[in-house]
């Protein structure tokens, strides 16, 4: 109960009973008076009655006076005849006189003498008890007490002891003494009591009041009471009224066996008695009862409907105040409503002025309340919608009250934003309009996610690489195009589908419960997948999965994003075999070697057996190659190969280094004389003749062996070294035969070395140089940097290569060392130039034990900061691939914080080494380079080309920049160019030089016009290159067989060489015209034909036509190329 | 109008001698009548409701006087009313003091023999009247006991009735004007008897009279109007006025207007 009821509840209860009390007292105090009103009226009529029956009595017995003087002067009574006329005036006045009963004249003895009822004659009255008494003879009128009986005649006085019966016939005796002349008459008179109470019961009925007539002596004369027996005395009531004091007054009469009254007397002013009139008091106060009950009647329900008109009054204020308390909170409510709502309410009056905003308007217009208030909203328009939008907008409101639509409005700040708005124009009860109320709903990031939406929507259906969205349980919700164009499945036959129809079934179990793992731990998983597409075919892919969660934080959504690697794997596969294998004898290389060495190595740690390694050198090879040509060395290598691998164990391993070097490696040995038997195997199986056509070649090995474990510990390059020395040695001692190294002896050789000391000594003393070899742009011609590499300036060997001095210090801390000079040297060369204006990207080759060194960034960072004119991105550094995969993860992340300096990677010698696509993404270097072992041939050997092709489309996968180490010739610098690759560096552009030769070079150096005129050639023309390469290593090979140099000619058959086959395989594709074909077939059967001739003269003899032919050879070949080139 | 029949009352009060001493035979009353221009109407004048004059107006009034009136109208000639009174009514018709005798007379044996009438117009009952403050007489009953006075007119057929029917009560037989209710008023009477008209307007003004009426028929006497016998004519013409006055309703209102129409007799 709130306060204001609690005030309102004690006044209404106080002003209520204040009322009732008051109108309680008025009634009470009107009654009070009416009541005694009223008994001040009961005794006025109460006295008036007495004096009008005391006054009516006294009147008629002063009449009879009159009469009796009257008629007893007329005669005097004496004679008889006086008697007789007395009796008949007694009768004639007795006619008018109902009052009277009898008149009677006594004589002196009290006899009746005379009397107008002539029955009464003779009887004799007593008149001692009359009263007044006297006892002289007066002419008064005395009364006596009451007689029972109509008359004298038949009546009998009554006494106080035997008082009247209530119904009994009565009369009063008076008598009335007259005196005329000197004789005294006494007149006897019969009162008719009958008359006088008629009087009284006409004016006061018997039970309204009690009227008496007493005589003085108390006796009861007449009464209006039925009951009433007169002759009785009432002497004590008599006593009450004092009459000597007074002859009339009033009295209350209040006793038990009596009715209250109101009693009045009176007593006659002439005759001996009083009337009492006894007015009953509850007849008197009737009247007032009867208003008393009138007053309840009227000021009770008065009262009572005050009381209720009050309550409901009361009531209904309560309610009202309810009511009232119920609206404001309700206001209060629909303010808190207003100012917390979320959306911008804006409130403005009917001229559109606003009046009321509530605080998310200043929220989403950036204006304050009292900016805007009495302005009008038009401040918000951006001007983005025209004139007939805000008519139309205005025409909606009027007409049906309420608008709703989106505009573009603008902030305090005028920045532009979308909003839903309603306005709702709002009427009074009578429906005049009020106010209109804008609701203003920020919408701009809606619309913006719609955009974004759109926009994902778009990259969905646009993207290059498929997207598949799953349902938390892998069922295919959507995928987009690419998908289908990749899976060749369309979307209708996806939806709802498992992803796992797409599976290969390449990958393990194991490994899909790994990617789930990841995914469902890391809400994302990317890697390599083999799946299967409709038509079978099953391909990889660079596959992306990631999961979408929702607000709960769980699946909603897996979305997988993959795009076709089949091309990259295949390069990969191929890089991966070329990595390991020598193309010609499919035996392991040099790579594989390390890594089968490694492993027998430590497997022989192990087991505690031996391995023994043996370094194979091919005895006379050279001679063959010269003599018979590639073609029958290679035949030659290949057979031997494969004899000497067949003379091993398995097991054991038997690699190709290059040329005609090989190594065994054999493994499991308890001995070192368990390898003598394999080694006379090998021996053997090199030495015997290989039938190449029709000629039967023979060579024969020299084998150096070392064997681990040794006394001292060794690597596994320390091995090949060893081995490689004990070749030597066997060379030495006349070939096919083998030599085991000497550990004790190596140890005297190592002298031969420079020691470290000396080196040390070098740097001191400057004898170490820096030289520079250009980098170039063949295309655009442009000096892209130079490569610094170290020379040492021997005061007596003259200028030596790295070769001649780094191996000694390779495991020294002494290579960190001078690592840290090339690159402070570098710097200072490069400042050196920077203030010639000559800023030129300078690489720099670190080793993997410098790059491992902890503090090898910081150096880094330290030598950086003391060239500060030098920035960083002009520094690049080259590490060995090989190195670089020792360590991947330390590598990669030194060279993130390389990186971060902003000094650039490049891996060096890229190809020898075997990155795998992963680990070359990972590695977050700039620059691939070519080892120039795969350069160098490109022209002549389409192996090499196949793998420079296939870094190059690595590199372009990857988006690293390729440059080709090796570059000898304008033909390399063209063929690059063709396959795309433009940097290049090597002799045939630059050789080393000394940093002073440097900006001269720069300066004058310009490309080949050759090299400006390449153009890369499309994927679809590569063919024609390789075709091209092929033709010329065979036109190659027939030079070399007509100089001596070989002894077998390359197939003179024309579909017998690779090009010729290469065309009957319809190489040309027919995309060339015919006339081209044509050409090509004419001309490579034209060098055929040539070849052949001269092949025919120089089996003659006849070398100065050959010398001549050979020329024209050269010719067509250049032809022909140029008429493939012509075609790419 | 009164001053006229006034006057002409005095002087046939004048000329009664010669008349009574003039044959009545040879002279009937209807021709006498229209001859005087005057029909001579007894009347007795303490009758109330009847022929009652007013003693402070000296108007009459009663059912009787209207009736009479209405015989003068219908007879064409004036009304003189001659006061009687039923001690004196025989006589009165007797000795022709009047024509007719219009004051209810009940018809008893007595005047049957001495007088003629017409057909009753009214019938009443007998009743009582006691003063109020009697208290031994409450009932009919109670008047005829030992000590009680009865008092009666002399002349009214109430005389006959009371002598022959009252067996322990003492009647007391008056012959002055409002003796009865003198003697009754005074207490030297218990009761009166007397008629249904005149308790009538009796009652009215006397405070003091209490009506006693009889628990059930006690002694009905037909009313007619009376005159001498032997006149056949003038008998005969009274006849045709008391049926036109029953037929047309001129009694009937009249009675109403006296508050009679109760004892109208058919």
């Amino acid at each position: 109960m709130t306060q204001s009821v609690r005030q309102l509840r004690l006044t209404f209860l106080l002003t209520l009973t204040l009322f009732s009390a008051s109108l309680l007292a008025i009634t009470g105090y009107t009654l009070w008076r009416l009541n005694a009103d009223a008994l001040r009226a009961g005794f006025e009529i109460s006295a008036l009655h007495t004096h009008s029956f005391e006054d009516y009595l006294t009147q008629s017995l002063h009449v009879v006076e009159q009469a009796a003087a009257t008629t007893i002067s007329e005669n005097d009574g004496r004679s008889p005849t006086d008697l007789q006329a007395v009796e008949a005036g007694f009768r004639t006045f007795l006619r008018h006189a109902p009052f009277l009963r009898s008149m009677s004249v006594l004589d002196a003895h009290d006899r009746i003498i005379a009397s107008s009822n002539p029955a009464n004659i003779g009887k004799t009255i007593t008149l001692h008890n009359f009263l007044p008494q006297v006892n002289v003879t007066r002419e008064i009128l005395r009364i006596g007490v009451p007689w029972a009986g109509r008359d004298f005649a038949d009546g009998h006085s009554s006494s106080a002891d035997a008082p009247l019966e209530a119904d009994a016939l009565s009369f009063i005796p008076v008598t009335r003494t007259l005196t005329v002349g000197d004789s005294t008459t006494t007149i006897l008179v019969a009162l008719n009591p009958d008359h006088f109470v008629n009087q009284m019961s006409q004016n006061l009925k018997f039970d309204t009041a009690l009227i008496e007539v007493l005589r003085y002596d108390g006796t009861l004369l007449m009464a209006n009471d039925p009951t009433a027996r007169v002759g009785t005395i009432n002497a004590d009531d008599l006593s009450l009224l004092k009459l000597t004091e007074s002859e009339h007054g009033r009295f209350q009469h209040e006793s038990a066996h009596a009715r209250a009254a109101l009693s009045t007397f009176r007593a006659s002013p002439l005759y001996p008695f009083i009337v009492v009139t006894h007015l009953y008091r509850d007849k008197a106060l009737q009247g007032w009862k009867s208003e008393a009950k009138a007053v309840g009647f009227v000021v009770g329900p008065a009262l009572l409907a005050v009381i209720l008109i009050g309550g409901a009054f009361y009531r209904r204020r309560i309610q009202l105040m309810n009511q009232q308390a119920e609206a404001e909170r309700l206001q209060r409510i629909n303010a808190s409503v207003f100012e917390s709502s979320a959306e911008a309410i804006v409130i403005t009056d009917v001229n559109a002025d606003i009046i009321s905003v509530n605080a998310a308007f200043t929220r989403i217009t950036g204006y304050e309340a009292a900016e805007v208030i009495g302005r009008n909203p038009r401040l918000l328009a951006s001007g983005t919608h025209d004139r007939a939008f805000y008519v139309q907008m205005w025409a909606t409101l009027l007409n049906a009250g309420f608008w709703r639509g989106q505009l573009v409005n603008r902030r305090k700040d005028g920045t532009h934003y979308h909003v839903q708005m309603s306005i709702t124009a709002s009427r009074d009860g009578r429906g005049r309009l009020q106010h209109y109320i804008g609701d203003i709903v920020d919408i701009t990031e809606r619309i913006q996610a719609e955009e974004r939406l759109h926009l994902a929507a778009s990259v969905f259906t646009h993207a290059h690489e498929a997207i598949m969205i799953t349902a938390p349980d892998g069922s295919i919700i959507d995928v987009n195009a690419a998908f289908s164009r990749m899976t060749g499945f369309s979307r209708s036959e996806v939806l709802g589908q498992n992803p796992r129809i797409l599976k290969s079934g390449r990958q393990p179990n194991e490994f899909y419960a790994a990617m789930w793992k990841t995914l469902i731990e890391n809400g994302q998983w990317s890697g390599e997948v083999w799946n299967r597409r409709k038509n079978g075919e099953v391909f990889a892919e660079m596959q992306t999965i990631s999961a979408v969660y929702d607000e709960h934080g769980s699946v909603q959504r897996y979305v997988a994003l993959f795009s076709d690697i089949s091309r990259l794997k295949e390069h990969e596969r191929q890089l991966e075999h070329i990595a390991h294998y020598d193309a010609l004898t499919s035996l392991p290389n040099r790579v594989l070697l390390a890594d089968r060495l490694h492993q027998a190595m430590a497997q022989a740690l192990r087991r505690k057996q031996r391995l023994a390694v043996a370094y194979l050198d091919l005895d006379g090879f050279k001679s063959i190659n010269d003599h018979h040509g590639h073609d029958a060395g290679d035949h030659l290598l290949t057979t031997v190969a494969t004899r000497m691998r067949q003379a091993l164990r398995e097991g054991d391993t038997l690699a190709r280094l290059g040329g005609d070097e090989f190594v065994a490696v054999m493994v499991d040995l308890d001995a070192a004389s368990d390898s003598v038997a394999l080694l006379t195997r090998l021996l053997s199986a090199a030495a015997q003749p290989v039938r190449v056509d029709d000629l039967v070649l023979q060579v024969s090995a020299s084998v150096g062996v070392t064997f681990y474990p040794q006394t001292e510990d060794v690597d596994a390059d320390q091995l090949l070294r060893q081995a490689d020395q004990s070749m030597y040695q066997a060379k030495l001692s006349g070939k096919n035969c083998y030599h085991v190294f000497d550990a004790d002896h190596d140890r005297s050789v190592r002298g031969h070395y420079e020691s470290l000391e000396r080196i040390r000594q070098a740097m001191s003393e400057r004898e170490l140089v820096m030289y520079f070899q250009p980098k170039v742009n063949m295309r655009t011609g442009t000096v892209v940097g130079a490569e610094a590499l170290i020379r040492w300036q021997h005061p007596e060997k003259g200028l030596l290569l790295p070769a001649a001095f780094l191996p000694v210090i390779e495991n020294h801390p002494l290579s960190i060392e001078l690592g840290e000079w090339v690159i402070d040297s570098t710097l200072r060369q490069m400042e050196a130039w920077h203030a010639v204006g000559l800023d030129l990207h300078t690489s720099i080759n670190v080793g993997a034990r410098q790059l491992r060194e902890p503090c090898f960034v910081d150096r880094l960072r330290e030598t950086l900061r003391a060239h500060p004119q030098i920035l960083p991105s002009f520094i690049e550094l080259e590490v060995l691939e090989t190195s670089a995969l020792e360590d991947l993860a330390g590598v990669a992340e030194i060279i993130t914080a390389c990186n971060e300096l902003g000094v650039r990677f490049a891996l060096d010698d890229f190809g020898t080494g075997y990155s795998s696509l992963t680990y070359l993404k990972r590695l977050p270097v700039a620059q691939l380079k070519i080892d120039q072992s795969f350069v160098r041939d490109i022209l002549d050997d389409p192996d090499d080309l196949a793998i420079v092709e296939s870094v190059l489309g690595l590199a372009t996968a990857f988006r690293r920049q390729v440059i080709a180490e090796g570059v000898e010739t304008v033909e390399h610098g063209e063929l690059l160019l063709q396959l795309g690759c433009e940097l290049a560096q090597g002799y045939g552009v630059a050789r080393p030089m000394p940093a002073a030769a440097i900006p001269a070079w720069c300066e004058s150096w310009r490309p080949d016009p050759a090299w400006q005129a390449s153009r890369t050639v499309k994927r679809d023309n590569l063919p024609l290159l390789f075709a091209s390469v092929e033709h010329r290593a065979w036109v190659s090979a027939m030079i070399q067989h007509l100089r001596g140099e070989r002894e077998i000619p390359p197939p003179l058959d024309r579909h017998e060489c690779a090009f010729g086959k290469w065309l009957d395989a319809d190489g040309l594709n027919h995309r060339h015209g015919e006339t081209a074909e044509k050409q090509v077939q004419s001309l490579h059967e034209a060098v055929h034909e040539v070849g052949a001739e001269l092949c025919k003269l120089h089996t003659q003899g006849e070398h100065a036509e050959v010398e001549r032919g050979m020329l024209t050879l050269l010719e067509l070949r250049d032809s022909l190329i140029l008429q493939l080139k012509s075609m790419v | 109008m009164h001053r006229v029949s006034l006057t002409l009352t005095l002087a046939m009060c004048l000329a009664l001698p010669v008349q009574a001493a003039g044959p009545q035979a040879a002279h009937g009353h209807l021709e006498r009548v229209m001859a005087d221009k005057t029909v001579r109407v007894c009347i007795w004048p303490d009758y109330y409701g009847i022929s009652y004059r007013n003693p402070k107006t000296q108007v009459l009034s009663g059912i009787d006087i209207d009736m009479a009136k209405a015989l003068g109208k219908d007879l064409g000639v004036s009304v003189t009313f001659v006061d009687s009174s039923f001690a004196r009514l025989v006589a009165d018709i007797t000795s022709d003091r009047c024509d007719v005798a219009m004051f209810a007379v009940g018809i008893t044996p007595q005047r049957k023999a001495k007088l003629r009438f017409t057909t009753p117009h009214l019938a009443s009952d007998i009743y009582a009247i006691a003063s109020k403050t009697n208290r031994r007489i409450k009932h009919w009953s109670d008047i005829d006991k030992p000590g009680s006075v009865v008092a009666v007119a002399r002349g009214t057929l109430h005389e006959p009735v009371m002598r022959s029917k009252l067996k322990a009560a003492k009647l007391l037989v008056l012959d002055t004007p409002f003796a009865r209710e003198q003697e009754v008023q005074s207490g030297r009477a218990d009761v009166f008897m007397t008629d249904y008209p005149y308790i009538q307007r009796f009652l009215e003004n006397a405070q003091w009279a209490r009506l006693i009426s009889p628990p059930s028929t006690y002694h009905i006497t037909p009313y007619a109007y009376a005159m001498q016998p032997g006149d056949d004519e003038w008998h005969a013409r009274l006849e045709r006025f008391v049926s036109d006055i029953k037929r047309d309703g001129r009694l009937m209102s009249a009675a109403k207007r006296h508050k009679l129409d109760p004892i109208v007799a058919p």
